[in-house]
């Protein structure tokens, strides 16, 4: 189990994570849901250890993970909102690279790496240089690279983004199926629609703060709201989305 | 409706802005300061020529004629000045001058004329160029032709045809890169292109160089046909009108390469915007990689662990793919290779001393070079950050302990920088040079290469490439400025001396062991900081402790781990005693090998060269004594300083034919045991005293003294006149010397380099080195025989002259040579006894005034003086030899005996009462 105990994380003074606690059960998908700048990503990078927070705990398994950073590692997949990748590096050498580092034997890595290159479909761009991918492929490799050596702990920031529709339903079900083998996913998106159907919990943040943090079938019956996009619109929501667009349309037309 | 001169001038800017290739700046870094700091560079190198070549011309005394032949060769060095900065301009736009994806996939999009672009292109490089020539010659330019011109409109028109010449030459050289690329792209397939597009930079970097640190001294009529600057040289002097059939042949080269070059370079540069725009947007910029096996093999081979395997196929695939690391590299390649270039001018065109296929310094300094350049090339790049968003995967990865990534970046730098230079150098010098040398010389190499990747990672905790890079936290162009001159003074004077050691087996083997306990220390320095337990890996470049200890930084910027990355005690928090610990212990390793080697190399000579003569006691040590022959009066020779008896081998035996003739060692030299105390000359006399009278040799005797032996003779023969029957003294030392009057020439070195009052304190300095066996460390082996003398003589003379003993009593007896001198002073007289001062008298051709002054005091002066010594003395000058005559005359040595023999026999004659005890001796009884 993957829990946060009052993570707080401030830049220059200022938090951008408040206080968020909440935990996310092995079996259990949660989506991890805010607005652009409401902290989702900086939790996830502490979860994953690239920055550490100001005050606060996060445990797995009970046990803090500063205290073996190593371990934790080990055990953790991670994909992250932005696809930085080595452009120079053809997409097999990339998952072979990341195998390597991770320690799996060479047979084993070949095996695996290309495997999900032929089932993600970029067998046939295995030796292209990753500056020629497109934003989806990319994105399927930063996956392959999370998921090569079978982690405990799946962080996703943004899966879906880039995806073609086929791709983002073989992620779908992946997702279920990761959290049915009793890893940990906490996956972030934009995407409420994928959210509400594959999570079976959520978190929403806003401003840093922690807003809801509930199954979404009682998150509905609590709030009287059908779907995630309305609860969502509800919670974390502040803008009056007609009139910008009214605006920017003047601003085209001007 | 659009503005074509708007277009233009927004179009110029931004490539006069992208001219430099941005890949070669650091992220952050900005192209103007770079252009600027280029630009202050050439103009200080222009003011520099300026001052140190222009001058000479403002304050000639030559007729202008003769001034105008003379410089030619200074107008040759600044055309090739000229192209060879427009050619590095050309390697540095390389990736600038062509239309490139970005042009093709954001200009491509806007309504922008193509003949906009390429006129906006084409004015952007004119610029740049003009820019570059201009300032290289900024000084030179205007103070050259006028320092050539004879008055005010032959000045006009000596800067118009100047700058023509200059602008033409730097044109051309720049239309030749661009010629040579844009033909590449049109005739190759695209990939084709892409492969070898940075073989041809390199090519052209390197051929660049090559050309102007390989040409030849300018000479018109003999000029050789491949080097540009003398075709523009051959030009400029025909648009002059000066010497036109002398120069015109070189001129219509010029102005074929020209006729040819430039319209080329037009032509393909049009046709790469039309042709190559549309291929580069289908095809990739990097072309795909292929994955040979033997790579994958060599990788496995070298690097067992994966993650090894993958921090090494990283780095290597980086510095084949980034173009910006890529370039320095070459950077790096080019200054290694102009300076090994610069070296070796003298080899290739055969005016070496040493011939190539023997150790020269030539050849060993390009293997210097070439090793040091490519680790600290390759270790400078490992700090340069690649992409640097993309190295969360190394953060995320980092699953091993920071020892492991240390080791495995330590063997990345092995495998890609010293490897292929040991490899190369083993195949290259084995070919060349005689085996041992080139054994030895590689693994000098070896040991070198070692030394530099430990000390080059000590400190270094990052994963190559993945790390940020500060600002000016290297101080890199103040120490490139210093280091770079004291790397070019170590590698000359470490060069001369490996090839002074090459195949000298105790030399080799000595610096072999310095550099192997040199490398044992380095590395065992960056395991004990690799081992260190708060160290990590590093990702992101930190300030100076000080600095860090401000918390100036963001709210995680640094991890608190990272925040003791600087913090970790370089010395591991050691005492003084610590440090220095490992130094001390190699320092005593080092005396005690000395003493070995001197052991065991004297063990060795006593036992090839056994004792010639027999050990007499003398009163607890003994002297080596060698008599052969019959009669009386018995010749004992002395011999002159460092000097054994046995070097009288070409004397001895021709005056034992006369009569007894005993040469011996005195205490120290030769088979003698050393002595102690004061070695004065009366010291020697009295051991000389003892020794024939321990060996029942019965007097009187005649003394032979050469050199310094002449005072020990002097003094026995006054001491003991009774036993002395007559004395040849051959160039004997002479106690007026004084040694202010001395020329330098005949000075030793350390009597040149040392203070007098510093003397005792330097001999005890210099006994102690010796007896480790420096003397022959520094020794050139034996000479070779030389009739009538045998291998063997002179085998024996050059071991007995190694001993430390001899070295020890040598310096003891220079000590007291000043109380010798005193105590010979004190002689007045010799009585009667007869004497032949025999004096060398050869002059050597071209010797200095001084000199010669020098000799002819002593010959007549001095010398004619110690004749005088004796009523019955004679001088007798040798013309023919110098100071060593008992190798130069030896005839002469054995005459003066004889004549000193008859002497003294037909003395006692009728002088029993008054001949020295023992008539019948004096008698030949």
């Amino acid at each position: 189990m993957l829990e946060l105990r009052g993570v707080i994380k401030r830049y220059t003074g200022i938090p951008v994570v408040d206080g968020v606690s909440f935990t996310a059960a092995r079996g259990e998908v949660t989506g991890y849901l805010g607005p652009n700048g409401s902290g989702k990503s900086t939790t996830l990078k502490m979860i994953t250890g690239l920055i550490e927070p100001s005050d606060g705990e996060i445990l797995f398994d009970g046990v803090p993970i500063g205290r073996d950073r190593l371990a934790h590692k080990q055990r953790l997949g991670y994909v992250p909102e932005e696809p930085h990748l080595y452009p120079h590096l053809t997409g097999a050498e990339y998952l072979e690279m990341v195998g390597q580092l991770r320690g799996i034997p060479e047979r084993l890595v070949d095996h695996k790496a290309s495997g999900f290159l032929r089932l993600l479909g970029l067998h046939g761009d295995r030796n292209v240089p990753i500056s020629s991918y497109s934003k989806g492929m990319r994105q399927k490799i930063l996956l392959a690279a999370a998921l090569l050596h079978n982690p405990e702990l799946i962080l996703l920031d943004e899966p879906f983004s880039g995806l073609d529709v086929n791709s983002a339903l073989v992620l779908r079900g992946l997702i279920h199926e990761l959290a049915a083998r009793g890893k940990v996913v906490l996956f972030s998106s934009h995407e409420l629609d994928t959210v509400e159907r594959v999570s079976s919990r959520v978190v929403i943040l806003h401003k840093g703060k922690v807003v809801a943090n509930d199954s979404i079938e009682h998150l509905r019956s609590l709030m009287s709201l059908p779907t995630l996009e309305g609860i969502f619109s509800q919670l974390a929501i502040e803008q009056d989305t007609a009139a910008i667009t009214q605006e920017i349309v003047g601003l085209i037309e001007a | 409706m659009l503005d074509e001169r708007r277009q233009f001038r927004i179009l110029n800017r931004d490539f006069l802005s992208r001219m430099v290739d941005l890949d070669l700046i650091s992220a952050g870094g900005d192209p103007r300061a770079l252009i600027s700091r280029f630009g202050a560079m050439l103009a200080a190198l222009s003011l520099c020529i300026t001052y140190l070549m222009v001058t000479r011309y403002f304050t000639s005394d030559l007729p202008h004629a003769k001034l105008a032949v003379f410089a030619r060769g200074d107008e040759e060095f600044l055309i090739s000045a000229t192209i060879t900065i427009a050619g590095l301009c050309a390697v540095m736009a390389w990736n600038s001058v062509f239309p490139d994806r970005r042009d093709s996939l954001i200009l491509g999009l806007i309504p922008v004329r193509p003949r906009t672009m390429i006129a906006a292109r084409v004015a952007a490089i004119a610029v740049v160029l003009g820019g570059v020539v201009l300032t290289l010659n900024i000084c030179t330019g205007v103070a050259f032709p006028l320092a050539l011109s004879t008055g005010f409109l032959d000045a006009i028109g000596g800067l118009l045809t100047w700058w023509f010449v200059l602008a033409l030459a730097g044109a051309t050289t720049f239309c030749f890169a661009i010629a040579l690329q844009g033909l590449a792209a049109q005739l190759l397939p695209w990939r084709g292109f892409l492969r070898i597009s940075g073989f041809l930079q390199l090519g052209l970097l390197f051929g660049v160089l090559a050309t102007f640190f390989v040409a030849p001294p300018f000479d018109p009529v003999n000029a050789p046909v491949i080097y540009p600057s003398f075709w523009f040289v051959g030009l400029l002097h025909v648009l002059r009108h000066d010497s036109v059939d002398l120069f015109l042949p070189l001129a219509t080269r010029a102005l074929t390469a020209m006729a040819i070059v430039i319209p080329l370079a037009a032509l393909v540069y049009t046709l790469s915007w039309s042709r190559n725009l549309r291929r580069m947007i289908e095809a990739p910029e990097i072309l795909p990689a292929k994955h040979p096996r033997i790579a994958n093999w060599i990788t496995r081979l070298i690097a067992r662990r994966p993650f090894e395997r993958a921090i090494l196929q990283f780095v290597s695939r980086t510095l084949a793919r980034s173009r910006q690391h890529r370039m320095m590299l070459a950077i790096y390649g080019g200054f290694a290779f102009a300076l090994a270039l610069a070296f070796s001018h003298s080899l290739f065109e055969g005016r070496s001393p040493t011939p190539w296929d023997k150790p020269n310094p030539e050849l060993v300094i390009g293997g210097l070079l070439l090793l040091s350049c490519a680790v600290v090339g390759v270790r400078a790049l490992f700090a340069v950050p690649f992409t640097l968003r993309a190295n969360w995967i190394f953060r995320i990865t980092s699953v091993h302990r920071p020892v492991a990534y240390f080791a495995a970046v330590r063997k990345s730098l092995f495998a890609i920088a010293a490897a292929p230079v040991w490899i190369g150098a083993a195949i290259v010098y084995l070919s060349i040079w005689p085996g041992r040398p080139a054994v030895e010389y590689v693994l000098i190499l070896v040991l070198l290469g070692i030394i530099l990747v430990e000390r080059g990672l000590n400190q270094f905790r990052k994963i190559p490439f993945a790390c940020s890079w500060l600002p000016g936290s290297t101080h890199r162009k103040m120490k490139i400025g210093i280091w770079g001159w004291v790397f070019y003074l170590v590698v000359n004077m470490f060069a001369g001396i490996l090839v002074w050691s090459l195949g000298k087996p105790a030399r080799i083997f000595t610096i072999l062991g310095i550099l192997g306990a040199l490398a044992l220390y380095s590395r065992r320095r960056t395991l004990e900081f690799a081992n260190a337990p708060e160290n990590r890996v590093q990702f992101e470049d930190s300030p100076p402790a000080e600095i860090f200890a401000l918390d100036l930084h963001q709210d995680g910027a640094w991890l608190n781990d990272e925040a003791f990355v600087d913090t970790i005690d370089p010395n591991m928090g050691r005492t003084i005693w610590g440090r220095l610990r490992p130094f001390a212990l190699g320092f005593v390793a080092l005396i005690l090998c000395g003493f070995l080697y001197e052991s065991v190399s004297e063990w060795h000579d006593r036992r090839e060269y056994p004792r010639v003569g027999q050990a007499v006691d003398i009163g607890g040590r003994s002297l080596n004594l060698y008599c052969t022959g019959q009669g009386g009066p018995a010749v004992i020779f002395d011999t002159g300083a460092n000097q054994p008896g046995y070097a009288w081998l070409l004397v001895q035996p021709k005056v034992a034919r006369l009569t007894r003739a005993c040469w011996y060692d005195r205490a120290g030299y030769g088979w003698s045991d050393a002595a102690s105390g004061s070695r004065t000359s009366a010291d020697i006399a009295e051991d000389l005293h003892k020794l024939l009278h321990a060996a029942h040799v019965p007097g009187p005797y005649v003394l032979v003294g050469h050199s310094f032996g002449g005072f020990n003779v002097r003094i026995f023969a006054s001491r003991y006149p009774n036993e002395t029957a007559g004395l040849v003294l051959a160039d004997s030392a002479d106690e007026f010397e004084n040694p202010d009057y001395v020329p330098d020439e005949l000075k030793s070195p350390a009597r040149k380099l040392i203070p007098r009052e510093w003397w005792p304190a330097a001999a005890m300095a210099a006994k102690f080195v010796v007896h480790l066996g420096i003397l022959r460390l520094m020794d050139n082996g034996t000479p070779p025989a030389v009739r009538p003398l045998t291998a063997h003589d002179v085998g024996s003379l050059h071991a007995l002259g190694l001993q430390a003993k001899t070295f020890d009593m040598t310096a003891s007896e220079g000590l007291d040579e000043d109380q010798s001198a005193a105590q010979v002073r004190a002689i007045r007289d010799l009585g009667s006894i007869p004497l032949i001062v025999l004096t060398a008298g050869r002059m050597m051709p071209g010797q200095s005034t001084m000199l010669a002054s020098y000799m002819q005091n002593r010959i007549y002066g001095s010398q004619a003086g110690l004749a005088k010594l004796s009523s019955r003395g004679e001088q007798r000058i040798l013309p023919l030899s110098g100071h060593g005559i008992p190798f130069d005359d030896p005839v002469a040595i054995v005459d003066a005996v004889q004549s000193v023999l008859s002497a003294a026999r037909s003395y006692c004659t009728g002088h029993e009462i008054d001949c020295p005890r023992a008539c019948a001796a004096c008698n030949g009884q």
